[in-house]
């Protein structure tokens, strides 16, 4: 139970093997949020702007022990100091799942994000003041041709896929503990969790001006491109 | 336990032995960690008395074994869990049943069964007995009615989950009960002279299915949202 149980909570996954990324041939060290840009690894850049948001309490979250301790590295580098900071070895199960196996360490309301993406501070804030009970929040993104996800239309709260390229929803989410505990009943898929939650109009959505996380060689340049812009306007001392 | 592991490496390697049994240092640190900074933690862990070093090759202690059985199975973390409890359901001839008055939270104030927490490593048995002796100073046979899963709060909030045996007796007269500890001394109490709102919201629950199952019974109890008539 954490003792600053108030304030604003965020998990950050850090780990995965950036297998697509690597496949387009794309040298990455440990895994896509160890990544620089500016000087500076991606998560850095993530931490300061949750930081900036009213992040307090951090769990990051690796599959392997080396992404943990890189972790710990930045940590100790950003320029501000969390309250508390959880490290969470998971089993390597998938990304969606990690609410459900920490579930035991989430505050009431949490904002879940990857470290490899950036979004502005303001986004965060707009996220966590959108959020309802018993509802959760996605970041929804323009997508391009090139883009390997699928595509959704978001029409009258209800998410279905798309054919053409229109809108996508993505990390960040604000999710609460109702949402880490039921991710089990919709056995962990994505697609399940989304259209069960639209279904109940419990689904909300906030556009993000930044590019959502990133798989392809295309994807990233585009996606570094704006995340620079914003780490030099809004981040950089 | 008196030592909890909290950093990372430390998990790491208790959760890498606790799955693998025995494996030398080249096995045991994960990649990309320095020499020196896995040697720091893996002695911290032998110093705990968590790890024991074979020859060449590290193990977990039989308290380090403890710990990896007491903890979450992916982060190895202290995961809040439910209190074992033995409750004591003494009957006197006059139909009063022993509660005593809570000192202390959660239920301030209000009427319970005397019993209390099961030790690690303590038989069950063995923890009656105690409680008999602690809580009333009987020598008493019991007969063990049921277990329940009390899951009670104030407001919409869980503040107590408790698995508790329910352990059933008569008494011969109605004996003055003697508490080694004051705080916890029970009374004889008529249960239907008193208010529901002074007794736990799962006393009356309790008495009822005693009463209701002559065989072994479970009992769940969830926060009552209604008070119920015995």
């Amino acid at each position: 139970m954490s003792l600053y149980a108030k304030s604003m909570q965020a998990v950050v996954l850090v780990g995965g093997n950036a297998s697509r990324l690597k496949a387009s041939g794309v040298p990455v060290p440990l895994s896509k949020s160890f990544m620089e840009l500016n000087g500076e690894p991606l998560l850095y850049w993530n931490l300061t702007s949750l930081f900036n948001a009213g992040v307090r309490n951090l769990i990051l979250v690796g599959n392997e022990v080396r992404h943990l301790y890189a972790a710990k590295k930045v940590i100790k580098k950003l320029p501000c100091t969390f309250y508390e900071v959880i490290y969470f070895c998971d089993e390597g199960s998938g990304a969606h799942g990690i609410p459900y196996e920490l579930r035991y360490l989430l505050h009431e309301t949490y904002i879940f994000e990857c470290g490899h993406g950036l979004s502005e501070a303001a986004h965060y804030k707009r996220l966590t003041r959108a959020k309802q009970k018993h509802a959760v929040v996605f970041s929804a993104y323009d997508v391009r041709s090139s883009n390997i996800r699928q595509p959704v239309s978001l029409h009258r709260g209800i998410v279905k896929a798309a054919k053409r390229p229109g809108k996508a929803i993505a990390h960040p989410i604000v999710a609460d503990k109702k949402y880490a505990e039921s991710l089990l009943r919709f056995g962990f898929k994505i697609s399940t969790i989304i259209n069960s939650y639209a279904a109940r109009n419990a689904l909300g959505y906030i556009k993000n001006s930044l590019p959502p996380e990133y798989d392809v060689k295309d994807e990233m340049a585009t996606a570094y491109q704006k995340y620079s812009a914003y780490i030099r306007k809004s981040l950089l001392l | 336990m008196t030592h909890i592991v909290e950093h990372f490496i430390q998990k790491d390697i208790l959760r890498t032995l606790s799955r693998k049994g025995s494996l030398p240092f080249s096995a045991l640190k994960p990649p990309a960690i320095n020499n020196n900074v896995f040697a720091y933690h893996l002695k911290a862990l032998v110093n705990a008395n968590l790890v024991i070093q074979n020859n060449t090759k590290y193990s977990l202690t039989a308290e380090g074994v403890k710990y990896v059985s007491r903890v979450t199975r992916t982060n190895l973390d202290i995961q809040p869990q439910p209190k074992v409890f033995c409750f004591l359901i003494i009957e006197n001839e006059n139909g009063e049943f022993l509660l005593h008055k809570r000192h202390d939270q959660p239920f301030l104030g209000k009427y319970t069964f005397p019993g209390g927490a099961l030790f690690f490593g303590e038989g069950l048995s063995d923890l009656v007995q105690r409680q008999l002796l602690e809580k009333t100073g009987f020598m008493l046979e019991m007969e063990h009615k049921g277990i329940a899963n009390l899951r009670l709060g104030e407001t919409d909030i869980v503040t107590s989950h408790t698995i508790a045996h329910l352990f059933y007796g008569r008494i011969t007269g109605a004996p003055q009960p003697h508490a080694k500890d004051q705080r916890f001394a029970p009374a004889w109490v008529k249960v239907h002279n008193l208010p529901q709102a002074a007794l736990l919201p799962d006393v009356l629950d309790i008495l009822r299915a005693i009463q209701q199952h002559e065989n072994y019974f479970f009992l769940d109890v969830h926060m009552p949202s209604q008070p119920r008539k015995l």
